[in-house]
C-alpha cells in the first residue's frame, strides 16, 4: 500500500467516492487494493442504505406507558401559555406596588420619628 | 368507533390536534412512529432495555414540547431530533454508574425483532451492517448512524451530540473504515 492507495481508502472514508480525483481514479483502474477498497465502500455504502427500510419492533408495552407517563393532563396551549404570562405579570405588578407603599410607609415613619424627636 | 375513526385521521391533522392537548391524536401518533424511535434508539444506544425506556422518555419529551412544534420539519424529523437528545441524556446518565455498556449487547443480530414485513425488503446485507455497527464505539456509531442512515448533516450532528464540525467529520472517516475492515475481516473469513 503506498501513500496514494492510503490517500483514497481516506478519501472513501471521508468523502465518498465523489472526492476521487481525476489522478485517483486513474490509479484505482490500474491498482487492485485500491479497487477493492472502492468495491467494499460501494458495498458499505449500500447497506447502510438498506438499513434505512429495517424497523425493531418496538415492545408492546410502549403506548401505554407513554400514555401512563404523561397522565391525564392536557398540554399548555398557546392560550394558556398567554394567560400564564398575565398572571405573572399581574404578580409582578402587585409586588412592585407592595414593596413601593411598604418603602413609602418606611420613610414617613422615619420622618415622623425624627420630627418627633 | 372511537379508535376507528381516530385511525383514519391523517397523521398532520393528528399533530395539529396533539398539540392542543388531544390526548387520543398523541396516543395515535404514538402508536404509528414507536417502531421507528424504538429503532433509532436501540441503534444509538445498543441496548434493547435502555432503547425502550429512551423511546417512552422521548415521546413523553415530544407531549411536553408539542405546543411548540412549529411545522417547518417533518414531525417524524422533529421526533429522530428529540430522540437523539434523549438518547444521549440517558447514556450520559448511564455512564455516570457504569462503564461497561458492552456488556448488555446482545451477541447475535437481532433479527427476530426486525420487522418481518419491512425486513424482507432488504434481505441481503442489513443484519450483517447492523451488527457490524455495534462493534463501533458509541461516539463514532452515533455519527455513521445520523450521517449515513438517516442522512443527518454534519452540522446537524454537531448540534445535537454536542461536538464540533470537525470532529463529527473525523467520526465518519474513522467509523466508516472501521465499518469496512469489520466486513471484510467478516468477507474473508467466510471465503
Amino acid at each position: 500500500m503506498n501513500v496514494r492507495c492510503v490517500s483514497i481508502s481516506a478519501t472513501l472514508s471521508s468523502r465518498g467516492e465523489d472526492g476521487l480525483t481525476d489522478g485517483m481514479e486513474r490509479h484505482v483502474e490500474s491498482c487492485l487494493q485500491c479497487r477493492r477498497e472502492v468495491v467494499e465502500h460501494r458495498e458499505l455504502q449500500r447497506a447502510l442504505v438498506e438499513l434505512k427500510q429495517v424497523t425493531y419492533r418496538a415492545p408492546a408495552e410502549i403506548p401505554l406507558r407513554v400514555m401512563d407517563s404523561i397522565g391525564p393532563w392536557s398540554v399548555p396551549t398557546h392560550a394558556e401559555k398567554r394567560d400564564h404570562r398575565t398572571v405573572v405579570a399581574a404578580a409582578a405588578a402587585v409586588a412592585t406596588a407592595a414593596a413601593t407603599a411598604a418603602a413609602g410607609t418606611a420613610v414617613l415613619l422615619l420622618r415622623h420619628r425624627q420630627r418627633a424627636a | 368507533m372511537e379508535r376507528e375513526r381516530v385511525e383514519s385521521q391523517q397523521p398532520r391533522d393528528l399533530v395539529d390536534r396533539a398539540r392542543t392537548g388531544d390526548r387520543d391524536a398523541f396516543g395515535e401518533l404514538v402508536r404509528i412512529h414507536q417502531h421507528e424511535v424504538f429503532t433509532l434508539a436501540v441503534r444509538l444506544v445498543r441496548d434493547r432495555d435502555l432503547a425502550s425506556d429512551v423511546t417512552q422518555d422521548a415521546f413523553v419529551r415530544a407531549w411536553r414540547a408539542m405546543p411548540q412544534f412549529r411545522g417547518d420539519a417533518k414531525f417524524s424529523t422533529w421526533l429522530h431530533r428529540i430522540t437523539v437528545n434523549t438518547a444521549w441524556t440517558h447514556r450520559t446518565k448511564r455512564n455516570r454508574v457504569r462503564l461497561d455498556p458492552l456488556e448488555s449487547l446482545p451477541s447475535e443480530p437481532e433479527s427476530a425483532a426486525i420487522d418481518p414485513v419491512r425486513a424482507g425488503e432488504s434481505a441481503s446485507a442489513a443484519p450483517s451492517i447492523e451488527h457490524a455497527l455495534k462493534g463501533l464505539s458509541t461516539s463514532v456509531r452515533s455519527v455513521v448512524v445520523l450521517k449515513d442512515i438517516y442522512d443527518w448533516s454534519h452540522a446537524e450532528i454537531a448540534d445535537h451530540l454536542d461536538i464540533s464540525v470537525t470532529a463529527a467529520k473525523v467520526r465518519l472517516h474513522r467509523g466508516r473504515k472501521e465499518l469496512r475492515q469489520i466486513l471484510r475481516g467478516w468477507k474473508d473469513g467466510a471465503e
